[in-house]
Order: C-alpha cells, then sequence, then structure tokens
C-alpha cells in the first residue's frame, strides 16, 4: 500500500505497524509521529498499524550533550 | 524530624602570602547558595571590585561542590569553578565529573578559594586537616599525564584525585581548561587561565568515604531505582551505550551540524565517520563513568600507536567542533586533537571553533601561509589540527593568534574577519545551532557566560507526545504547550527557555549531572531531585525553592555583569545565525531576527530585568535576597 512519509511517497506491505516502519526507515532514536495531522501518543507508538495513504510525519528528537 | 541546613566549610588559601585557613559558612546563607557555582559566585564576588584584570592577582578562583555531593547515587559528582572569565570578561564558570568532586567533599570542603598569586609554581595537597602548598617548579610544562604521573610519584600514593592545568593553563590561552582523571574538563570560560595566572599547577585531594544520607531506606529506594529508569530510558541508554555523539550523524541529515565553521549544516562526507556509533564501532576501547552512575556515558578510546586511552575520547561537542566546524572526516584526529586539548588543557569548543574560523578566514584569503606558519589551513585538513593545538598551548607562531579565541582574533584582521566569528560574549558556540533550536538560541544568547548549551532544556523535547515522560516532567514546571516542530518561537517557548535554565542552574548549583538530573529526558525528574534533597540531606525543600536557588545564581552573575559594563548589547548572537545556511535539507535557512528580538525583550521581563539595560532590577535583587549585589 502507499503512504505518504515525510513528504515522500513509498509503498509498504499492507498491515505494516508504525514500530516495523521505523526500524525499516532506520529510526533509532527517540521520536515524535504525527499521523494525517494528529499527533500519537507514547502509549500508541508501539502497536500502531499503518492504513493506505496515511500521510505520516516522523520528527527525530535530537537533543543536548 | 528538624534538620538544620548544614554549614558550608570554606578552604581560604591566599597564594600571594602562602596562608591557609578555613571559614564555616551558616546554614542560614549556604541555603541562599547550596553549592557548585552559586556557592562559588558567593564566595569569589564577595570582595572582588568590578573592572579587575581576570587575569590579574585579584581574581578570585573557586572550586565548589555542593551540599549534596558525595551522597552514593547516579550523577551527583560535578565539581564547579567559578572566576571572572578572560574569555567573556564578566563572570565565569564552568563544571566537570569524575571523582575529584566526591573526593573534594570527602575532605570536609564544600569550596576552595584561591586569592592573589604565587611567586612561584605550587600545587595545592589536601588530605584532611593536612594542607599544603608544595613546589610544583618540576611539573610547570609538563602536559597532564606526566604531571599526574609525578605528583603521585612524589607523594607516593595512589589514593588521590587531582585536578590541574596543562601548558595552556601556565601559557594563559583565553580558553585553557581544568582537567581532572586527564580526560575530564571544566572546559569553558577559560578558568584554567586564571588558575596559570596564579601559579597554581594542580588542587591534589587525598581520597576519602563517602557522605551518608540523613534517610537511608528513602535515600536508597531512590539511588536503587536507576537500572529500572535506564532499562526504560532509551535517551540515556542512548547515551551510556554511544556517548554524547551517538546524535551527530542525525543532525546532519537534518541539517542541522554545524560545518565548515557554521556555513552550513550538513556533513554527508564525515558524520558517519566521526558519530559516536562509528566510535562504538571501531575505535571505543570502554566505558567510563564517573562516581556512583551507572550511565557510564564516558568515552574512551585508543588508536594504537597515536591515541592514548589515559586521555579518555572525544565528546559530541568535541567530535563536533574538531570534525564538522573544520571539516575533518577521520574520527582519528578528531580523537588524537580530543587527547591533544586533554594534554595541554585547552577547551575542546573553543580551541576547535577557534581553528574553524581560522579556516574560513585562510579559505577568503584574509589571512595566508605567512600567518599559518606554512600550514594549508584549509577546510578538511586534519594533519593541522595536532599541530595548532600545541602552537596554541605554547602560544607559538600563529599559535599566539588562535591563543586569543576567535573572536579576539578576528579583531587584529578587521570586519570582515570579525563577520565569520561564532560567539556570544567572545565566548564560541557549541555545536547546537539556533536555526533549530530557537530557545536554546535565546538562552545563548543572554546567558551571563556567554553561549552554552547546557543552561537550559532543547527545543525538540516539546515535539513530544503530552503523554510522554519529557512532556509530564515539563507539566510539571508549568509548560504544556506541545509543538509540531523544533522551530517555532512563541511566547509560551520564551517562558520554556527561562524556566527551564532556572532549572538547569539549579543543577549547576546542586553539582547535578544534566544526563541523570532534569526537567524531562533525563533519568531523574522535578520530584526526584526535591526527594534527593530531603533523603540525601533532610533538606525541607520544594521545587519552588529549588528554582530560586537557580534563578538567584543567574541574576548574581548578571548583576556583576551589568557593573563590569555589559549591557543587552553583549547580548548578540553572531552574523551567521542569520545569514543563510548553504547546502543539504537546510539550504537557505536562517534564524527570524524578529522573532529573536522579540523573545529576548519577553524574556527581560519574564526575568524581571531591566529592558532597556537588561540587567536586574533592584525589586528583583531584593526578592532573591541579593540586596547585597546592588
Amino acid at each position: 500500500m502507499k503512504v505518504i512519509c515525510n513528504d515522500k511517497t513509498m509503498e509498504i506491505e499492507e498491515r505494516t505497524t508504525l514500530s516495523e516502519l521505523l526500524a525499516m526507515l532506520n529510526y533509532r532514536k527517540t521520536v515524535a509521529v504525527f499521523i494525517n495531522g494528529k499527533q500519537l501518543l507514547s502509549s500508541q507508538l508501539e502497536g500502531y498499524r499503518i492504513n493506505e495513504g496515511d500521510k505520516i510525519k516522523i520528527i527525530r528528537i535530537l537533543g543536548g550533550g | 524530624m528538624y534538620n538544620k541546613f548544614p554549614d558550608g566549610k570554606v578552604l581560604n588559601v591566599n597564594l600571594s602570602e602562602g596562608t591557609i585557613n578555613k571559614e564555616v559558612l551558616p546554614g542560614d546563607v549556604y541555603r541562599l547558595y547550596p553549592g557548585g557555582s552559586s556557592l562559588g559566585l558567593y564566595l569569589a564576588m564577595k570582595d572582588m571590585k568590578p573592572g579587575i584584570e581576570p587575569l590579574g592577582e585579584n581574581n578570585n578562583l573557586v572550586f565548589s561542590v555542593s551540599a549534596l555531593t558525595g551522597l552514593p547515587i547516579s550523577g551527583i559528582s560535578r565539581v564547579n569553578v567559578t572566576a571572572k572569565s578572560p574569555l567573556t570578561e564578566g563572570m565565569g564558570d564552568s563544571q566537570a565529573g569524575g571523582f575529584f568532586p566526591v573526593h573534594m567533599k570527602a575532605n570536609g570542603l564544600d569550596a576552595i578559594v584561591l586569592k592573589g598569586k604565587s611567586d612561584k609554581p605550587v600545587y595545592l595537597y589536601i588530605d584532611g586537616e593536612d594542607v599544603q602548598l608544595k613546589d610544583a617548579s618540576a611539573l610547570w610544562g609538563k602536559v597532564t599525564g606526566e604531571a599526574e604521573k609525578l605528583i603521585r610519584e612524589e607523594l607516593g600514593r595512589d589514593d588521590v584525585e587531582i585536578a590541574q592545568i596543562g601548558p595552556g593553563g601556565e601559557n594563559l590561552v583565553n580558553y585553557a581548561c581544568i582537567i581532572n582523571m586527564c580526560n575530564r574538563a571544566n572546559g569553558r570560560n577559560g578558568m584554567g587561565a586564571v588558575m596559570g595566572s596564579k601559579n597554581l599547577k594542580a588542587i591534589v585531594v587525598a581520597k576519602g568515604k563517602s557522605q551518608k544520607p540523613v534517610d537511608s531506606e528513602g535515600f536508597f529506594s531512590l539511588a536503587k531505582s536507576v537500572m529500572a529508569r535506564l532499562e526504560e530510558n532509551g535517551s540515556v541508554a542512548g547515551l551510556g551505550k554511544f556517548g554524547t555523539d551517538g546524535d551527530l550523524e542525525g543532525f546532519s541529515e537534518e541539517g542541522f551540524l554545524p560545518t565548515n565553521n557554521w556555513t552550513t549544516g550538513y556533513f554527508p562526507e564525515g558524520a558517519k565517520n566521526i558519530t559516536g556509533e562509528t566510535m562504538y564501532d571501531t575505535i571505543l576501547k570502554e566505558r567510563d563513568t564517573c562516581y556512583s552512575c551507572a550511565v557510564r556515558c564516558k568515552r574512551v578510546v585508543e588508536v594504537p600507536g597515536m591515541v592514548d586511552p589515559l586521555y579518555g575520547g572525544p565528546e559530541y561537542e568535541t567530535a563536533a567542533t574538531f570534525g564538522s566546524y573544520c571539516g575533518v572526516t577521520s574520527l582519528e584526529y578528531v580523537s588524537l586533537a580530543n587527547q591533544m586539548c586533554n594534554m595541554y588543557g585547552l577547551d575542546t569548543i573553543s580551541c576547535g571553533a577557534t581553528i574553524a574560523f581560522a579556516m574560513e578566514a585562510y579559505e577568503k584569503g584574509l589571512i595566508d601561509r605567512t600567518v599559518t606558519d606554512g600550514i594549508d589551513l584549509k577546510f578538511g585538513n586534519g594533519e593541522a589540527l595536532p599541530v595548532l593545538i600545541e602552537k596554541i598551548a605554547n602560544k607559538e607562531g600563529i599559535g599566539r593568534l588562535l591563543a586569543l579565541g576567535s573572536y579576539r582574533y578576528a579583531q587584529t584582521l578587521g570586519e570582515e574577519a570579525v563577520d565569520l566569528t561564532v560567539t556570544v560574549k567572545k565566548q564560541e558556540l557549541p555545536a547546537h545551532m539556533p536555526q533549530y533550536k530557537p530557545a536554546v538560541g535565546l538562552v545563548y544568547a543572554v546567558n551571563p557566560f556567554g553561549a552554552d548549551h547546557q543552561s537550559s532544556e532543547h527545543d525538540p523535547f516539546l515535539v513530544m507526545p503530552e503523554d510522554s515522560m519529557e512532556r509530564r516532567r515539563l507539566a510539571q514546571l508549568g509548560i504544556q504547550k506541545g509543538y509540531e516542530d523544533p522551530f517555532t518561537m512563541d511566547d509560551d517557548k520564551v517562558r520554556f527557555a527561562w524556566d527551564t535554565q532556572k532549572y538547569f542552574s539549579t543543577l549547576d548549583t546542586l553539582c547535578l549531572c544534566q544526563f541523570v538530573w532534569g526537567p524531562s529526558w533525563e533519568l531523574y525528574g522535578p520530584d526526584e531531585m526535591v526527594e534527593l534533597c530531603k533523603t540525601g540531606l533532610g533538606w525541607e525543600t520544594s521545587l519552588y525553592e529549588l528554582m530560586q536557588v537557580g534563578e538567584r545564581r543567574i541574576n548574581m552573575m548578571r548583576a556583576f555583569n551589568a557593573k563590569e559594563g555589559f549591557t543587552k548589547e553583549d547580548d548578540l548572537l553572531p552574523k551567521k545565525i542569520f545569514t543563510p545556511l548553504k547546502g543539504g535539507p537546510t539550504d537557505g535557512v536562517v534564524l527570524d531576527k524578529e522573532s529573536h528580538e522579540y523573545a529576548k525583550n519577553l524574556y527581560y521581563d519574564l526575568a524581571g530585568w531591566d529592558k532597556e539595560k537588561g540587567s536586574p532590577t533592584e525589586s528583583t535583587l531584593k526578592r532573591l535576597s541579593l540586596q547585597w549585589m546592588l
């Protein structure tokens, strides 16, 4: 199925979870995720199943140190 | 049970007269300045007049820990050094970890105040009641590793911790630092130069016992929760595994890694080579720790025949300043530069950034090989780094100019060169871009001791979900608004900057590590900081009192600086921040000047400072029990 992730169209398998997508895109750090303009809560990140046409925004959290 | 706040124990050393005495700071006074930077400022400024020379004998240099130091819990072993800074010419301070802090406290000391100037090189030896100034003539000119070895041999004991300067401090380089364990630095503000100006090579403390908590059960419940917290905290666990440098490649991919002296935020040719993950996979020998800390974020690297593990390994700031700032893609040369700075006692941020400035000046034709001692000072020349660092520390050739720091060196070259510098109050910016983190940029501008990345929380944590630990903790400070990106600047962001600046100021007062204790992503949050004070010390405190402690410190520095002639005109970000970045995903990005200026004015209002002068008002100083500074 097609989704838009950070303004780029991409093809992913149906029933892909957000965790799988993050791993696929090599996001290993803390992120914030917005689906169709609405931010997912931390408690929703793990099991969220992505739907056809979802517009996904992933923001990497880069802190101090 | 009521516990009176403990008295502070202060060791006064007059280096001109060679006298040493101890003084007790009453608990009711100590509670206002309960350690670290606040205590250092109070003790340093009490009898210091405005206008004194930072490298003259009237500058007071204070080493301080806190009332909490020595308790057996993670993130609690930090030592602060305070003096008037030769780099900013305002009040300066700097913090370092390791084991020196806890053993300074174990000798019964909360602060060591060093006044005057010795007529010959000395070091201060402390073993309980045995406190002596010892001849350091044979140590002068030695690099830190060598001096440490000689001191241990002379004393015939290994059970000591040593904070010392290298040749950089002896030769009064404006950004010389103080090093303990040969790899922990009180890096910023040139505190090593102040120590060198006093002919003080080192402070040596004998090892002692840790402090016992007042409420053992409550305290150890807090302390032992650290492993579970680490398990659940991806940010801090990542710091432990990959070090502070773990995110470097990510910064480049987002377009916010300062590169080629801040002309671009994108470093695709080198970021992967110098990131913490590559370090972990290649040259990392082991992970080191500070006293009683479970995080183990400290890097120890080894490159046989090139980089000695004694000198630790590069942090993120060091990898950026010697790597991307200079366009250097070699982790080995970055690690060697880190080693050289720790050997010679130089702040890696100011040193790397000053070299990056010189590289851009060279590429733009403002200086040439006749000035650079024949060195081809183009971006990317990693081989030049160790040569230049040695020249800086010894003030030889171009090193004499680079030792001034980038801003002062640029002033000798003219306005065009000054426009290439990236400093606030003449101190070089760390590697977090205000274009990406505008609240951090605001604090860079208004911070009394120059640009600092550890003086407030960073903007991206406000993008976390509202149910995240980070946001829930920030909400405890009244910071509830979330954002969809890190770049936005508005009224709530200004309050975020001011409130978290106060919080971080409290941490620098209590000498708590900002990776373990903090207002959002760290292992322990606001509730636990209060709990630590209660169970560890019996201090019946509140978040309100602790935040006021932090606010008092910031105001002390601003009030002193105002007497030195600092105004809001000194709260300026460099031109480069408002100049479009070139290339990569952030091509053309600038920080919006209008919103930044608006934010500064609102900040002065929130802080209770005079908007025209940028200094604390009389009522603000009185509110903070600082009427003695009027």
